[in-house]
């Protein structure tokens, strides 16, 4: 944590609302990226992170300075998605209900780049297979590199539990990963064709 | 060794001693379910470590802070209400308590609507005494206090107007403050 931060978050802390505003803007990329992985729109995306750090600044006085400030914000943001998921019962989403998801275009090459467009979009759909405590436990695992422990207090699990979800995760990922999809496939290469006819 | 565990270490990601290596290859060698799944993890698992972040739309924290602001307003229209909804509800139990003993003591509806016809008639007659009472006490009193008194009691009056507005506008704001300070 920068020093700014711990600036902030210590002024934040005796109510200053700005300084909280610093926050919001230093940490909207991944408490959304969490709320978009989770939720798999970005409409949705958006009023739970908003949620999230609205949750944060009525419990900041609760907040304890020895634990990471973004596993914080983190927990909080996976635990109200995943209590919309159960609510709105959306652990299994239809691929076409996904939405598009901007790739960066790194390479000149455009067939490399559907092939990552691909790619995102299958793994958006297996993680929307998973069951919505699976699906936090994965994506803080990858996209926020947390150790089992830390998913296991960000979670309310044990770390038991945790592993055991993991390998659970992981097992049905790679099982669904290696059974091909021609048809997406093809129904991406007309629509890629299409744009740049 | 079971079939699970040698899953297990596919899966996981941990380091494995050179024992564990060549049990593992040996079995891959026998088992076509775990060598497909070690192929699919391998393809799946550097795709999930190099996914990207994604940006919420521009102007995320102007958003959040309008919320802030139209979320504080509702929770003080909502701690105003409460505080009204309290005094109402006392105010209730007050009348109530004096009502409903002298309502008892009534056998019959008419009975009932006797008493309130009564008991109507007699407040009318009451604040007409009273207002009665009023007019002599305040054509007389003048004649006896001195205007010092008047504009002390004046200034007075005002004062604990003021302070009763006050307190009416700023009390819930308080009493938030409070809770934010001591969830």
């Amino acid at each position: 944590m920068s020093s700014a931060e711990a600036q902030w978050l210590d002024l934040a802390r005796k109510g200053d609302d700005d300084a909280f505003g610093n926050l919001v803007e230093l940490y909207q990329r991944p408490v959304f990226s969490l709320c978009y992985r989770m939720m798999s729109d970005s409409g949705e995306a958006e009023d739970a992170a908003q949620e999230t750090f609205w949750r944060a600044y009525q419990a900041l006085k609760r907040y304890d300075p020895q634990r990471p400030f973004l596993t914080w914000l983190l927990s909080i943001g996976a635990h109200y998605c995943i209590d919309q998921l159960r609510k709105k019962r959306l652990a299994s989403l239809p691929l076409d209900v996904l939405p598009e998801e901007a790739v960066p275009d790194s390479s000149a090459d455009p067939e490399d780049h559907l092939s990552r467009v691909e790619e995102q979009r299958r793994l958006r759909q297996l993680l929307g297979n998973l069951g919505p405590q699976d699906r936090a436990a994965i994506i803080l695992r990858y996209w926020y590199d947390l150790s089992e422990e830390e998913i296991g207090e960000s979670l309310s699990l044990s770390v038991s539990a945790v592993k055991s979800r993991l390998h659970r995760s992981r097992r049905e990922l790679a099982s669904q990963w290696k059974e091909p999809q021609p048809q997406i496939i093809r129904n991406e290469r007309r629509r890629h064709e299409s744009l740049i006819l | 060794m079971n079939h699970s565990s040698y899953e297990e270490w596919l899966l996981s990601g941990e380091e494995l001693d050179q024992e564990q290596s060549q049990a593992l290859q040996n079995h891959l060698q026998s088992c076509p379910d775990c060598t497909n799944l070690q192929k699919s993890w391998s393809q799946l698992e550097p795709i999930l470590s190099a996914s990207t972040q994604v940006d919420p739309a521009p102007g995320f924290t102007q958003r959040w802070k309008d919320n802030l602001a139209l979320r504080r307003a509702q929770q003080q229209r909502k701690i105003t209400w409460r505080f009204l909804g309290f005094l109402l509800a006392g105010a209730l139990i007050f009348f109530l308590a004096l009502v409903i003993p002298q309502l008892g003591s009534l056998p019959t509806p008419i009975g009932s609507l006797d008493w309130i016809v009564f008991s109507f008639i007699s407040i009318l007659a009451g604040i007409g005494e009273l207002q009665e009472y009023g007019w002599i006490f305040l054509s007389s009193v003048p004649l006896i206090v001195p205007i010092s008194i008047w504009i002390i009691l004046a200034y007075s009056l005002f004062s604990w107007s003021c302070i009763w507005f006050f307190s009416i506008w700023k009390l819930p704001a308080l009493i938030r403050s409070k809770n934010e300070a001591h969830p």
